[in-house]
């Protein structure tokens, strides 16, 4: 090839190189409203909705379920709705190794929102319980103690809010690594406390999520 | 063929002879607006900045951010919150690349791109959004502070993640968890988001004064004593950095050398790099003020920490991304040159000395014509600092002070605040120097 030619054809490819590299165009974002039928986005990094959503379904069906049977008393006419519970949700724990960012008071409104419907049962309002919390000034990792217990439940009696249960939601998690690629284990546990008795009830539900590099990872994980 | 002859070689002298023809560049027309606010003029800088903003459209979106500095301090934090979100949205869309633009700044420079903000602001914007909204209603300050993180974690993953860039990593904005720590302590129910919040404003702002005693607190204790609430002092302090022309002198040199090695091999010669590679470079200023000292009802109460040092976080962010903009340099004048090349054997300018030397002094002349980008947000402050006091319920008045080491220094400025039991306060004020810019700012005016 004629040195010049050459010249001349390396210097213009190199001039072409960074805009051919550079092509892109703007595009404003769009968005649409998913049907229910539509499945949920799955989090490519952490948990979201395809998490969370079953997890909280299942347990909170699992406690309810089974606290209609414990509450129904023995002589219990059929067809006639027993008295409700008064449930004091206290919070969810997140103790998983992800942040879970606005989901967590999202995961509390579900929780809230499935009780509310519960025939057995009836939530205190959140408003109520961060003020009986702000009043007794207690935490609600310190509600287990009897004495501050007894305070707190003094606190909502004030409030016009004496309840019958306190609730608890935790979040965990367990992590399972293969070079780059992991496994996520998550858990969604409810400890329904009765604070006449002491007893507890506990329910979980557990979700596995595979998170891969690339297609290669889930197939040699999980073959498929 | 000629010189005379050619239109493609007329009209690349006279577009060359067009672009010689110098512009303000952003640092200086930032200069006046700047002086103004920091003397206190903020009528003066208000109108000088609106001026601007009408002038020049491409440069509207960082104008607006220096808008929101003004507004904020003056007292008008929903127009502040307003102007920054605006301007948020503006940054997403733009972070896009468009193959258009960047083809247009290969041929000029790197201000035919529409400016996307450096990720130093990006950030900081979602942190004055969130100081904003807690001066205003709060409704919206902790959707904020959890954006300030993911915001941060996208931009460590856009270059290149944390293995390329540990120090992104490290060096991040603890505002964020720092804020939502606060909101949620307010709540009483969310103990273990309180905790892992304060855990991260340790690993992230190691320095932070306060760090460690907070994360003890928020392991142990609850919000406040009762009777009494929490007062969240935040100071903006000392003059923030800006971009400024600098030139690329080893860059300009080893493209020099390969112009001659081409020129001694090839048939025509190339333009000489002459004309300096002139990039922008982050400047930040000597900042006295290492505190802002706090009394209440007149008894001495505390100081405020630093929590994000701009100037540190926009040097860094900055450095990462240098690279890029050599990168950007080198590659402009690779084409341009190639382009004079390209007229040169098209008009065989080896064998007509007057075409040849026309055409060189014509790429000379375009590769001078280039102007660095130093678009930036010119209002920042130096240092976002934050002072933590819990008080007994009702109303007090707080007196604010800059000091350095040698103690208090400057005019004091003071505020009525009424605190609530078991409730959140916030203060904001604002000290580029040695007095108080515009108002203090607070959630709860003692009425």
């Amino acid at each position: 090839m004629d040195r010049r030619v050459f010249l001349r054809d390396t210097v213009l490819l190199l001039s072409a190189a960074p805009l051919a590299t550079l092509a892109g165009c703007r595009g404003h974002q769009k968005a649409h409203v998913l049907s229910k039928t539509d499945e949920d986005m799955v989090g490519s990094h952490t948990a979201g909705a395809e998490t969370w959503k079953p997890l909280i379904d299942e347990s909170v069906g699992k406690i309810l379920g089974r606290q209609m049977e414990i509450i129904l008393p023995a002589g219990h006419v059929e067809g006639a709705l027993p008295v409700k519970k008064r449930i004091c949700f206290v919070g969810v724990e997140n103790k998983s190794s992800e942040e879970i960012g606005d989901f967590k008071e999202q995961i509390y409104q579900q929780i809230d929102t499935i009780i509310s419907q519960s025939d057995a049962f009836a939530p205190i309002s959140r408003r109520y319980v961060e003020a009986g919390l702000r009043q007794s000034r207690i935490r609600p990792d310190e509600l287990f103690v009897p004495a501050n217990q007894r305070m707190f439940a003094a606190a909502m009696e004030q409030l016009q809010q004496p309840f019958d249960y306190l609730l608890f939601a935790t979040i965990t998690s367990g992590t399972t690594r293969s070079n780059k690629d992991y496994q996520r284990d998550y858990m969604l546990t409810l400890e329904l406390v009765n604070i006449q008795t002491g007893d507890f009830d506990k329910e979980s539900a557990n979700l596995r999520k595979g998170y891969h590099k690339s297609a290669v990872g889930k197939l040699k994980h999980y073959g498929t | 063929m000629t010189l005379h002859r050619s239109p493609l070689l007329t009209a690349l002298l006279l577009s060359c002879l067009c672009l010689t023809a110098g512009c303000a560049s952003h640092a200086d027309r930032l200069h006046q607006f700047r002086s103004d606010f920091f003397a206190g003029n903020l009528d003066q800088a208000t109108t000088e900045i609106d001026e601007l903003i009408e002038k020049s459209k491409e440069d509207a979106d960082v104008l607006k951010l220096d808008r929101a500095v003004v507004e904020l301090v003056s007292g008008r934090p929903e127009n502040a919150e307003r102007l920054l979100r605006e301007v948020r949205d503006r940054f997403d869309y733009l972070e896009q690349t468009s193959a258009a633009e960047l083809a247009a700044s290969m041929v000029t420079d790197d201000t035919a791109i529409a400016y996307a903000g450096e990720d130093h602001e990006k950030i900081l914007i979602l942190s004055l959004l969130a100081l904003s909204n807690l001066m205003a209603d709060g409704t919206d300050a902790t959707a904020y502070s959890l954006q300030i993180a993911e915001k941060q974690r996208q931009l460590i993953e856009a270059a290149g993640g944390e293995e390329e860039h540990p120090e992104l990593a490290e060096r991040q904005v603890a505002l964020g968890p720092y804020i939502h720590a606060a909101l949620q302590e307010e709540t009483f129910t969310n103990p273990d988001d309180v905790v892992r919040s304060r855990t991260m404003v340790v690993e992230w702002q190691p320095d932070f004064r306060d760090g460690k005693a907070d994360l003890e607190r928020a392991k142990y204790e609850a919000h406040s004593k009762p009777g009494h609430g929490v007062v969240y002092v935040f100071t903006l302090v000392g003059r923030g950095p800006t971009k400024e022309e600098s030139l690329e002198v080893p860059t300009q040199a080893a493209l020099l050398i390969a112009d001659q090695i081409i020129s001694h091999n090839a048939s025509q010669s190339l333009p000489p790099t002459v004309a300096p590679i002139r990039v922008p470079k982050v400047v930040t200023r000597e900042n006295r003020i290492q505190e802002v000292s706090v009394r209440v009802d007149d008894a001495a109460a505390g100081s405020t920490a630093t929590i994000v040092d701009v100037g540190e976080l926009a040097r860094v962010h900055y450095e990462a991304k240098y690279p890029a903009v050599i990168g950007r340099a080198v590659a402009r004048r690779v084409l341009k040159k190639s382009a004079v090349y390209t007229v040169k054997e098209h008009v065989n300018a080896d064998a007509s000395p007057v075409a040849d030397v026309a055409l060189t002094l014509a790429g000379i002349a375009w590769e001078a014509t280039e102007t660095p980008d130093t678009r930036c947000w010119g209002l920042l402050p130096d240092e976002i600092q934050v002072l933590r006091l819990e008080l007994p319920a009702g109303p007090h008045k707080l007196t604010l002070q800059p000091a350095d080491a040698r103690g208090p220094f400057g005019q004091p400025a003071s505020v009525g605040v009424n605190v609530r039991d078991g409730h959140n306060t916030y203060v904001l004020a604002n000290f580029p120097d040695n007095r108080l810019v515009g108002q203090i700012l607070t959630s709860e005016e003692v009425e």
